[in-house]
């Protein structure tokens, strides 16, 4: 009878469901809360560099004079340099008791400098900072490299000056993570658990065919799945709301048409079970689908002779941002990604149709 | 028998590879009757009964299970099969009721009734979580299974692993019950002394081929019967050269030996001589188990 093995599928794991749609509506309505603090700090930084009035610079013949305002209760100067604003990968290139500096400039190169200071108690304070060019936006400074653009899926227009551009990086680029990775395991568990504790045999000791068996089973996830993307979209909409930014649609569209990728990865999830009929062989495989795609879906934006890897991953058809920035979404795209899931569930049906199972 | 049978095996064989599960076995199960399938472990008694349920595909030979054939028309022989695995599993963290509901409605029976009285004759408590059960109320589960759906034909493999004497007892009670009411029950089992309580016809198996199907009497009268006789004097193993005696073994005053046919013709020659003793045992199923296989298979 049609629907009882799917009804079954929600009965053995409702909780795990429920506990699993619960954790992903926070994380997503969660971060749209975030957002407020964050473009406000990145908003600061984009006026000019912390402290440079307390700093100058000046380049002459190849050397970089670089003075400061001195302080009464310094001890001694530290200079640090970086190529870029945020100082992340800095190095230290002077120490010195006066308030000056000359440090060697052979090539026309963009520094950026932070001068600190130590006071009698050994503690370390920020004075300010300098550079070489006119101080620019250290978002747009990092959205310039090829790292961030891993992280925007190749857009170059993604800012976290916008609520779109901040939930693009921040939910949307590790979704396939977040989701993806324990829906493969739910969906290989699905049937490897009834491998493994000796259900089969009673399953198919009833009139059932094993082509309905499979195709319950994808149903019950899809189902699933179509729940969670549904009320994490919807929470994130409103979640955006909340913070008084207007719209919001384009944030449950684009959680909803991650639904046909998340199809492709339950139908090579379950065709792992059936081959393998392990647990341990199939969620290997699966994750490892998961994370060798992901990672190429990286490598292609950021390394441009990567770039052709790209149509050979499922992430490239989900095309979040052509939602959230351009309000487009490409039908043909995610027509694709639901012929993929249906010629993997076809395979499934076919391999597990005249397979043995084991004693 | 004249009835056509209920499952026909011709030829059935199965490989794992190059390891022989069962090689070209031919059985029949007549409707009505209750079959033993006897074999020591991995003698290819679960491989035969799986290959009837289409669990795994035979790589040679034709089995049809009412007049159906066991891999294409699987789905119409599982509507009228009852089956009871060897070794299985259910849902640990749901109740049994909702377990045994959900198979009955896969074999679409919404009425539960038979299923509720089978648990009471069982004692089974269909309140309980799975999990929560022991290894012998967990096989109670599989046997409510294996008859909820009252289907014509119930395949048992290792029916009462697990469960005490008395149930055993109920069980076989039960079985007969259901012989009378016209169902054709076909059992594997380890424990001869079951096969011999309930079963009309035994068939053994031994590494992947059929040794011998027949009636449990006529098996037994086959076998013969073991006579143990104690002289006052020692005695000529020669008299008993006799037609249908075998296995003669003389201790000192003691003589042992096999009689399948003859007997009064043993008699007579017995009390030509000085008996002091003397005993004249039927094989149990146990014996004649061993002693099949101890001889391979050479009645």
């Amino acid at each position: 009878m049609w629907g009882r093995t799917l009804l079954m599928e929600f009965r053995k794991s409702w909780r795990g469901f429920a506990i699993f749609i619960l954790v992903v509506v926070i994380i997503s309505a969660g971060m749209a809360q975030l957002f407020p603090v964050i473009s406000e700090a990145f908003e600061e930084e984009m006026e000019e560099l912390e402290g440079m009035e307390y700093v100058h610079l000046e380049v002459e013949d190849e050397i970089i004079h670089l003075s400061w305002v001195e302080v009464e209760d310094a001890v001694e100067y530290v200079v640090i340099e970086d190529r870029h604003p945020y100082m992340m990968m800095s190095r230290e290139v002077n120490r010195t008791d006066m308030n000056r500096t000359t440090i060697p400039h052979p090539e026309d190169e963009v520094r950026y400098f932070a001068v600190k200071y130590l006071t009698n108690d050994s503690a370390e304070m920020p004075l300010g900072m300098a550079s070489t060019v006119e101080p620019t936006d250290p978002m747009e400074e990092l959205m310039d490299t090829a790292f961030y653009r891993m992280f925007t899926a190749g857009r170059a227009d993604v800012t976290f000056e916008e609520m779109e551009g901040f939930m693009s990086v921040e939910l949307y680029s590790w979704w396939i993570l977040l989701v993806g990775v324990y829906l493969s395991y739910l969906s290989v568990k699905s049937i490897t658990e009834d491998y493994e504790e000796r259900r089969m045999d009673v399953i198919f000791s009833t009139p059932i065919p094993r082509k309905q068996y499979i195709l319950e089973k994808f149903s019950a996830l899809a189902l699933f799945t179509l729940i969670l993307v549904s009320l994490s979209g919807s929470m994130l909409m409103l979640s955006v709301r909340a913070v008084g930014e207007p719209g919001g649609w384009e944030f449950l569209v684009s959680l909803l048409i991650s639904w046909p990728m998340l199809m492709v990865i339950i139908a090579f999830s379950m065709l792992f079970a059936v081959v393998t009929q392990s647990s341990r062989k199939a969620v290997g495989g699966s994750f490892a689908v998961i994370l060798i795609q992901y990672a190429l879906f990286m490598a292609g934006h950021m390394v441009e002779s990567l770039e052709p890897v790209l149509p050979f991953t499922i992430s490239y058809y989900w095309d979040y941002n052509s939602v959230l920035l351009d309000g487009v979404v490409y039908p043909l795209h995610l027509l694709l990604l639901v012929a993929v899931a249906g010629v993997s569930v076809f395979l499934t049906v076919f391999l597990f149709q005249d397979s043995d199972i084991p004693a | 028998m004249s009835k056509k049978p209920v499952i026909d095996i011709r030829g059935l064989t199965k490989y794992y590879g190059d390891v022989v599960g069962i090689e070209d076995l031919d059985l029949k199960v007549y409707p009505g009757e209750i079959m033993g399938f006897l074999g020591p472990n991995g003698a290819g008694k679960t491989t035969t009964i799986r290959a009837c349920l289409d669990l795994i595909q035979k790589s040679k030979g034709e089995v049809k299970i009412f007049g159906l054939d066991s891999h294409e028309d699987s789905l119409e022989i599982r509507r009228r099969t009852g089956y009871l695995p060897g070794d299985f599993g259910m849902y640990n963290d749901l109740k049994v009721k909702t377990i045994l509901r959900y198979l009955l409605s896969q074999s679409g029976i919404i009425d539960d009734s038979r299923m509720r009285s089978l648990a009471k004759r069982f004692e089974l408590d269909i309140d309980r979580k799975y999990g929560e059960l022991s290894k012998g109320n967990r096989q109670k589960v599989g046997m409510v299974q294996a008859f909820m759906a009252d289907q014509d034909l119930v395949i048992l493999d290792e029916p009462t692993s697990g469960l005490d004497p008395l149930m055993q007892k109920k069980f076989y009670e039960f079985l007969r019950e259901e012989k009378e009411r016209g169902k054709t029950i076909f059992m594997s089992s380890h424990i001869l002394a079951e096969v011999e309580e309930v079963c009309d016809r035994v068939a053994i198996i031994r590494k992947g081929h059929l040794q011998v199907v027949e009636d449990i009497h006529s098996l037994k009268d086959k076998m013969g019967k073991k006579l143990v006789v104690e002289f006052e004097n020692s005695v000529d193993p020669d008299i008993f050269k006799i037609d249908g005696v075998k296995d003669v073994k003389i201790e000192g005053r003691w003589v042992t030996m096999i009689v399948t046919r003859n007997l009064d013709e043993v008699i007579k020659k017995l009390s030509k001589q000085n008996v002091i003793n003397m005993s004249l045992e039927t094989f149990s199923l146990d014996q004649l188990f061993l002693t099949y296989y101890s001889r391979g298979g050479q009645g």
